[in-house]
């Protein structure tokens, strides 16, 4: 089940169906108790509060070494990538790989004018929990499915497998992962479809 | 191998999920169990919110036995290794402790210390993604970290 299916399964057992119920609800079932934990400084923001050194959003359009981008608030922000900027796209790449209708997650250092200096930006980045239906070693893919249907995973040259169960470091070897087994992915969505690019399976 | 880089609390696995306004396959994620999650604030799933909660994520499954914290209950989160931390609050309910029982990473090492090795064993919080990049990067996808409650 992908990571997102998860979040709705789990927000709609406890808010009952279709989410109808209002925020003020949740004291009836438990989930409106105040904090009862002492709050931190986080070094970043208040605990639970917008992170200032975090930046998301839909790509529009490249400007030079700058990323314009629509934030989730759908406001315009500029996005700036320096020579230290990594940029992740299903591995580290350039700038050049970044193209509109894109989204993105950005870590890096705001500005007093507005603007976001980037120190990582990983592009259509996504982290799914999927079942493995078919192994297609000479189409090198994968087909992964939630409850929803199918996603295609294509196997890339960086693809690696790592265990959770032992202290082996990542392999290139993939012939441990077994058709009906579990799994988190982490990948690179191919906008606007079913498929993406497999970085690391975890298993 | 030095010794250094074990976090205080309880070690346990964490990942990251999106929640909130989104794009691409992370648009139709909501706003979580509790109606506040975004993932451009330092939050996370908990896996004992209420005893709807309890029963779909079933960490007793896994032995563990997280209390009952309610939504906006603050937990300080450090990483293994690098010490890094944030302070982050509840915002949903998750992770599917029950579907990861026995998980593991090492987290530290510790001469001093029987027994000298130092696992982070199953999953019992997830973050969002602004709160896992301000400790780790992104792609990481799952690292061994400390918790200050559980």
């Amino acid at each position: 089940m992908s990571e997102i299916k998860r979040r709705e399964l789990l927000k709609g057992a406890v808010l009952g169906s279709a989410g109808i119920l209002s925020v003020s609800t949740f004291a009836s079932l438990g989930l409106g108790q105040p904090a009862n934990g002492k709050q931190e400084a986080s070094g970043e923001s208040e605990p639970g509060g917008r992170n200032p050194n975090f930046a998301m959003g839909l790509v529009n359009g490249i400007d030079g070494a700058t990323v314009i981008a629509l934030n989730e608030e759908s406001l315009v922000q500029r996005i700036e990538l320096t020579s230290a900027t990594r940029v992740w796209k299903g591995q580290d790449t350039t700038l050049e790989e970044v193209k509109p209708g894109d989204f993105f997650y950005a870590r890096g250092t705001p500005t007093a004018d507005g603007r976001f200096i980037a120190e990582t930006i990983w592009v259509n980045i996504v982290n799914l929990h999927l079942q493995i239906d078919d192994i297609d070693v000479k189409g090198k893919q994968f087909v992964f499915s939630d409850p929803h249907g199918q996603i295609v995973g294509h196997l890339r040259p960086y693809t690696v497998a790592i265990s959770l169960h032992g202290d082996e470091p990542a392999s290139r070897d993939l012939s441990g992962l077994q058709i009906g087994q579990h799994v988190q992915v982490i990948g690179c969505w191919h906008p606007d479809t079913g498929e993406f690019d497999v970085s690391k399976i975890f298993a | 191998m030095c010794a250094s880089g074990c976090p205080g609390g309880k070690r346990v696995l964490a990942t990251w999920f999106c929640c909130g306004n989104a794009w691409g396959p992370c648009a139709a994620a909501g706003t979580g169990a509790c109606g506040t999650c975004q993932s451009s604030n330092n939050q996370c799933a908990w896996p004992n919110i209420s005893d709807a909660c309890k029963n779909l994520t079933k960490p007793q499954n896994c032995s563990e036995n997280p209390s009952r914290y309610g939504c906006g209950t603050a937990i300080k989160v450090t990483t293994c290794g690098t010490l890094k931390s944030v302070t982050v609050t509840i915002a949903d309910c998750g992770p599917d402790t029950k579907s990861h029982c026995g998980e593991s990473k090492l987290c530290c090492y510790d001469p001093s210390r029987p027994p000298y090795f130092f696992y982070a064993i199953n999953r019992l919080i997830d973050l969002t993604p602004a709160a896992f990049s301000a400790i780790h990067t992104l792609d990481a996808g799952i690292i061994p970290v400390g918790i200050d409650k559980w």
